[in-house]
């Protein structure tokens, strides 16, 4: 098959088939699970088509016409890191859903559960070979909400409802500013493409004088932060543990939160070479790695540790893609890459055995279990040698990796010098002795010791079914041949994915036993300080605890809480105060708005205060006019000040209809005859509406409150006369007004001689109409007051308003 | 069908105004005035269609009420007006169908009926219009109309009688202001400019620019159209009618005011302030800009605090808003700073943002219609469990938050990827921070809402949900819009071309001017 077509049915196969689950159930049943894992195993065939051009160093490439208008396109690009991701994560999802079919109970919603994992398989396949910013970003927040749907699986359990609002607001709000990350990296380099800028050396050198790397860095690395929970971004990780735990198997520990790194690895080329790099991501990686690894000393839930050592293990690989330097950029690239595929094989088996203790012993509490060796041997052989991998006990594939980020450690201090030299291969060993102080405290916790006889625990626990214990026992296969054959691996998907990405990339030697060279020494030294510490582990724990208990701010789920949990009442407290609710207060604002506006041209155009009104202003006026002025004033005044609304607005009308009095004195009978019937109309309206409001008295306004109503009153009243003198002027020369075309066509257009029934009926007949549907619409408006009034007459008769 | 194409602007009018009466007349006949207003009401989404796609093929369409040309009265359709009227005609036409079975059926007969075409004609006529005394007729009958349904009976009322008629007030008063305010500016600009054509007030105003003789208070008067159109649209500080008005109203009404009505505002900030006032762009950008951040955070903000899922809809509606005022004040800053093509960019992405707001918006509304008759409550806090009982809504309301929320693939993320784009292209950086800023409140207050109504489980005390599921009318419209949502996210190059092209005009209207003035004498 062409590989542009395998890559694309297997980053949609899952999206469509996803949506056939709920009517395949009908007729297969809780078997659909098979089905599942069948799809994921045709996207894991399909995608090892791709392996023979990675190995090839000829990467998949392809597009697809999507948004040209945007300048973008959806691209494909199948290189050996996208390769290696694809298959990681189709070849879990293929272990995942079988397993599912004995964890999960038939009782359950099983469609909706296949269900999402498929989009989730298809959005992980989305992310590993898109070409461009834009594509990453959209199967990123994909990920974001399958992995909040399966979080949240369980939904009417409220701790699952919280973790999933934490995972989606950290995961979904990094990705936002990742986007932005991405958005900026397009201003610099003009471009969406991501391997067109990692391969083009000119748009690297622009990227890198650029003044926006920094924030391009900082941004995008935030997103890949939040999504591998690292930093104070891990505390989502822990919560999203109330998953059903073939879901933290595949999303939470071999997958999704790999995203992040996959997102560093592959910008890795673009934004690496740089202190900023090394110390954003190194610094990052190993405060997390042994804050993390330390942490987990606490915890009594074994997913709970899984959780708190995933945390650790992505820091490790956050920390070796960090290391790098510009005379040698891709120094940790190999080893990571590396570790992120053992990552997988033994972090995905440890929490299959956890999911298979919680199963068959009913809780997944530490401290209640004990003692298991003898009642499940095969489990017991699987985690430990799963847990083994993890503490990097030679000969497995986790010592191999881990024997390499020792190396790489001590290489990258010795090339940044000062106290870096000690201080990497330190840190390095600290997070090695966490891991494995937790690493035996799994198994001693669970399987070893004396068998506890706590009350939530079976009498009699039952060794796993096949089903479940299948996938594990072939992970631990491959762990093992990882180990002994690393170089099936090496060459068929490590080699591949590095070299794409590094240039120069030099060819892995792997061997068990290079001689006593330092990392070897540092490999004891892990060991013994590893197992001399982990007599004190639960003094650690405790010691965590009461200084949890005595500093509670020191956490980041405490600052969390506070924001999220209060969000909501410090929200309505500030809606309350921008928003109080009488309409007095909303009118002042818009009122002073006005004034804003009408006052900032005067600012801008720096008009001075004796040129805002025109000159030669003429005051004179006659007796009757100055009455009819005066009385227009007084109702205008009553109407603002009248303490009750029914005589408040009869003196609003009466403003109206001495208005109308002046349109008569000004000769404009037709004029006065309208603006009578608007007003009358429009005070029966306001007395309907007015009468279902309370009737109570207004408060008395103290006086300062009407000085300053009266103030911004007169503001309003001054701008707006300012404005109409101004425009009363006349017509800016040298255009003329419609009157001059309204009096010579008048007769000639429409045979009308009165020029205003012409302009009413005629030049503007339809403004004509639409005024009749204004009028009619009043009417209208008024017939649905006094209909509603009178339905709610009826309601209070049947006592239900008050 | 010649005749049809020659009419087609003032049929989109005359239709629903002529239906109004023959909805009176027809009150005692329900059936047949169902069936009438629907026929109406999906012909003049044809006729919408038709008329967007005659501009699209072959040019601005100008119609003359009389022939009197720029002395009278001229109907224009651009591309802007053209997809405005069938954003208005599709979302009236689904809110209608919806209505049958949410509006309770006496309020129905009598004048919903009559009020809801009156209100379609309103705004198919603000839209159409190419004169601005005409634009505020029409902006009284659309106002008028909007605010006599406010009040409309909804079967299972869930608001009480007293709220609405508070609500109602608020809406008329506060829009009544700025009515008279734009009276204020429409009279004013004819006195100094001496016309109401908006074609030739656009020249004649570019003309005073260029010879640098225009009068202060012609910027005062541009200004005032902020308060005009930015009262309509709910900008800070005009906004206040609408978190009051949005809940109370009948749930297809509010999803007309949210995804048309308070678009009319941003539709009158693109064709007067930016045709008409296209020389003002540097004094008035900026503060839209301004208005618009502000308008962003409050709304987000207060959405959060809400309990009311109608209450939630409303603050989003401001903040959303607040998105799209964003990107004309980018755009206005960009232009008068010499960045045309950026300035075209820039109000493409706030027009794409603006689609993808209105059907999302109107969905949601109508969706949590759908929530409230089946919960019998507003308060998402006495809702719970929903995803078991009432699938289809959650379903509907997952998509709108998605959109809402700018997560991919729904047609909102489209719209924040064009608008922050084009903003950070052109160095909007600290906008577009904080409308970043805003966009994890949206998620947050979007999803919270989600999970709360249908997550967990219901309080026993509140009792049980209703049995009646929404029925075929209801679910039908919303369904329709979610998959406008979601088709506006995967297949989004042809909205992207419209806006590109809409934006053109916007910013360089002469060919708009040209249309409208160089007239052919019958």
């Amino acid at each position: 098959m062409d590989p542009f077509n395998a890559i694309v049915i297997a980053v949609f196969l899952p999206f469509i088939l996803a949506w056939t689950l709920p009517v395949l159930y009908s007729v297969f049943k809780q078997r659909i699970g098979w089905i599942a894992a069948g799809i994921a195993f045709t996207c894991f065939v399909l995608n090892a088509q791709v392996i023979p051009y990675a190995m090839a160093g000829t990467p998949v490439q392809g597009s697809w016409v999507w948004l040209p208008t945007a300048g973008l396109s959806f691209d494909i690009y199948g290189d050996g890191m996208a390769a290696l991701l694809a298959l990681i994560v189709s070849g879990v999802g293929v272990i995942i859903m079988s397993y599912s079919n004995g964890y999960m109970s038939t009782k359950e919603d099983l469609p909706r559960y296949y269900q999402w994992l498929l989009l989730f398989m298809g959005a992980m396949l989305g992310i590993a070979y898109t070409d461009n910013t834009i594509q990453m970003f959209i199967f990123w927040e994909l990920t974001s909400i399958t992995s909040f749907m399966l979080i949240g699986y369980w939904r009417e359990r409220p701790e699952s409802v919280y973790g999933a609002t934490k995972a989606f607001l950290i995961t979904a709000g990094g990705g936002l500013l990742m986007f932005a990350g991405f958005l900026m990296l397009r201003v610099v380099t003009g471009t969406y493409g991501i391997s067109e800028v990692a391969q083009s050396q000119e748009l690297l050198a622009t990227l890198h004088g650029s003044e926006f790397y920094v924030a391009v860095l900082i941004l995008v690395f935030l997103g890949a932060a939040s999504k591998s929970a690292q930093g104070p971004f891990y505390i989502w990780l822990p919560n999203a543990m109330e998953a059903p735990t073939p879901v933290s198997a595949f999303l939470h520990s071999a997958t999704m939160v790999k995203a992040g790194v996959y997102l560093v690895a592959r910008m890795h080329p673009i934004l690496s070479g740089t202190p900023e790099w090394l110390i954003l991501v190194s610094g990052t990686g190993m405060i997390t790695m042994v804050m993390a690894g330390f942490m987990a000393f606490r915890q009594t839930d074994i997913k709970a540790i899984l959780a708190y050592s995933t945390i650790s293990q992505l820091a490790y690989l956050m920390t070796m893609y960090g290391y790098s330097t510009a005379e040698h950029p891709g120094l940790g690239f190999a080893a990571a890459t590396f570790h992120l595929l053992n990552h997988s094989t033994f972090k995905a088996t440890l929490f299959l055995v956890a999911g298979i203790v919680a199963h068959e012993a009913t809780t997944r509490d530490i401290r209640k279990l004990g003692g298991l060796r003898k009642e499940m041997p095969k489990t017991f052989i699987v985690a430990v040698i799963a847990a083994a991998s993890m503490a990097g006990v030679p000969p497995l594939n986790g010592f191999l990796s881990k024997e390499m980020f020792y190396e790489t450690s001590v290489e990258i201090g010795h090339l940044v010098g000062g106290p870096w030299v000690y201080i990497f291969p330190v840190v390095a060993v600290a997070g090695g002795v966490f891991t494995l102080m937790y690493s035996i405290r799994l198994i001693d916790g669970i399987f070893l010791g004396e068998r506890t006889h706590d009350p939530d625990v079976p009498h009699h626990v039952h060794e796993a079914p096949w089903v479940m214990l299948a996938p594990a026992v072939f992970l631990v296969g491959l762990i093992i041949f990882f180990g002994l054959y690393p170089k099936f691996p090496i060459d068929y998907l490590i080699q591949p994915a590095y070299s794409g990405l590094v240039p120069h990339a030099e060819t892995l030697h792997i061997k068990h036993w290079h001689g006593f060279t330092l990392p070897f020494i540092m490999t004891v030294v892990t060991f013994v300080t590893g197992i001399l510490l982990y007599k004190f582990y639960d003094t650690l724990a405790a010691m965590q605890n009461s200084f949890n208990a005595k500093l509670p701010w020191i956490s980041v789920n405490y600052w969390y809480d506070a924001i999220v949990n209060n969000a909501k009442g410090i929200c309505k407290k500030f809606a309350n105060v921008t928003q109080p609710g009488p309409l007095g207060g909303y009118i002042k604002i818009v009122q002073l708005f006005m004034i804003f506006l009408v006052a900032w041209p005067l600012y801008y155009l720096g008009v001075g205060a004796a040129s805002i009104l025109p000159a030669g202003m003429n005051f004179a006026s006659e007796p009757y006019e100055i009455v009819l002025y005066a009385l227009i004033i007084v109702s205008a005044l009553g109407a603002a000040i009248i303490p009750r609304y029914l005589p408040a607005v009869l003196s609003l009308s009466a403003v109206g209809f001495l208005v109308s009095l002046l349109y008569m004195y000004l000769k404009a009978p037709d004029l006065a005859m309208t603006q009578v019937c608007v007003e009358t109309l429009s005070t029966i309206i306001f007395i309907l509406v007015i009468i279902k409001i309370p009737q109570k008295f207004k408060e008395p306004m103290p006086a300062g409150k009407v000085m300053v109503n009266l103030l911004i009153s007169g503001a309003v009243a001054f701008s707006v006369f300012a404005i109409m003198v101004n425009a009363g002027i006349g017509i800016i020369a040298p255009f003329e007004s419609l009157s001059h075309y309204f009096m010579e066509y008048s007769l000639q257009l429409t045979g009308g001689l009165n020029v205003v029934n012409v302009i009413v009926v005629d030049f503007r007949g339809y403004d004509t109409i639409g005024e009749i549907s204004v009028l009619s619409l009043a009417a209208l408006g008024v017939y649905n007051l006094i209909l509603s009034r009178a339905d709610s007459g009826s309601a209070a008769e049947g006592g239900e308003e008050e | 069908m010649s005749f049809l194409m020659e009419h087609l602007p003032i049929l989109l009018v005359a239709i629903p105004l002529l239906m109004a009466p023959i909805m009176i007349l027809t009150r005692s006949y329900p059936g047949l005035q169902k069936v009438l207003n629907l026929v109406a009401s999906v012909g003049l989404l044809a006729l919408s269609g038709l008329l967007l796609s005659s501009v699209w093929n072959g040019g601005i369409t100008v119609y003359e009420v009389g022939e009197f040309g720029k002395y009278g009265i001229v109907l224009v359709a651009d591309l802007l007006s053209a997809s405005m009227v069938g954003l208005n005609c599709l979302i009236g036409c689904m809110g209608l169908i919806y209505s049958y079975d949410y509006i309770e059926s006496k309020s129905l007969n009598l004048t919903y009926h009559s009020l809801y075409n009156l209100m379609l004609a309103g705004i198919n006529g603000i839209f159409l219009t190419g004169d601005i005394f005409n634009l505020f007729v029409f902006f009284e009958i659309m106002l008028l109309s909007s605010g006599a349904l406010i009040v409309a009976n909804e079967t299972s009322s869930v608001t009480k009688i007293s709220d609405k008629m508070e609500a109602t007030m608020k809406y008329i008063v506060l829009n009544m202001l700025g009515s008279n305010v734009m009276l204020i500016a429409v009279a004013s600009l004819y006195a100094s400019i001496g016309s109401l054509n908006m074609a030739d007030i656009a020249i004649k105003v570019q003309i005073l620019a260029d010879a640098g003789t225009m009068p202060w208070h012609m910027y005062a008067i541009g200004l005032l159209f902020i308060i005009v159109f930015g009262g309509k649209a709910a900008v800070f500080p005009l906004h206040y009618w609408l978190p009051d008005v949005h809940p109370t109203a009948p749930s297809p009404i509010s999803a007309m005011l949210s995804g048309v009505i308070i678009k009319i505002g941003a539709y009158g900030i693109l064709r007067v302030l930016f045709v008409i006032f296209a020389p003002l762009q540097a004094v008035f950008g900026p503060i839209i800009l301004m208005l618009a951040l502000i308008t962003i955070g409050l709304g987000a903000t207060s959405a959060i605090g809400q309990n009311d899922v109608k209450r939630l809809l409303a603050y989003s509606s401001v903040s959303q808003i607040g998105y799209v005022f964003m990107g004309f004040g980018m755009g206005a800053i960009a232009y008068s700073s010499g960045e045309v093509t950026g300035a075209v960019l820039i109000i493409a992405a706030s027009f794409v943002y603006l689609v993808n707001h209105a059907l999302a918006k109107s969905m949601l509304f109508l969706t949590s219609g759908g929530i409230i008759h089946h919960a019998g409550t507003r308060d998402m806090r006495k809702m719970g469990g929903m995803i078991n009982s009432d699938p289809a809504m959650c379903v509907a309301f997952l998509v709108g938050a998605m959109s809402i929320g700018g997560v991919p693939p729904m047609g909102g993320f489209i719209a924040k990827f064009s608008l922050f784009d084009a903003g950070l292209r052109y160095a909007f950086y600290i906008p577009i921070a904080i409308a970043l800023l805003f966009a994890v409140f949206t998620l947050f207050y979007m999803f919270r809402g989600w999970m709360l109504m249908f997550w967990g489980e219901r309080d026993p005390q509140y009792g049980e949900y209703s049995h009646h599921k929404s029925s075929l009318l209801m679910v039908g419209p919303i369904f329709l819009l979610a998959a406008l949502v979601l088709i506006f996210g995967i297949f989004a190059e042809p909205l992207l071309e419209i806006s590109q092209t809409i934006a053109a005009q916007v910013i360089d209207p002469q060919p708009y001017i040209d249309a409208v003035l160089v007239r052919v004498i019958r």
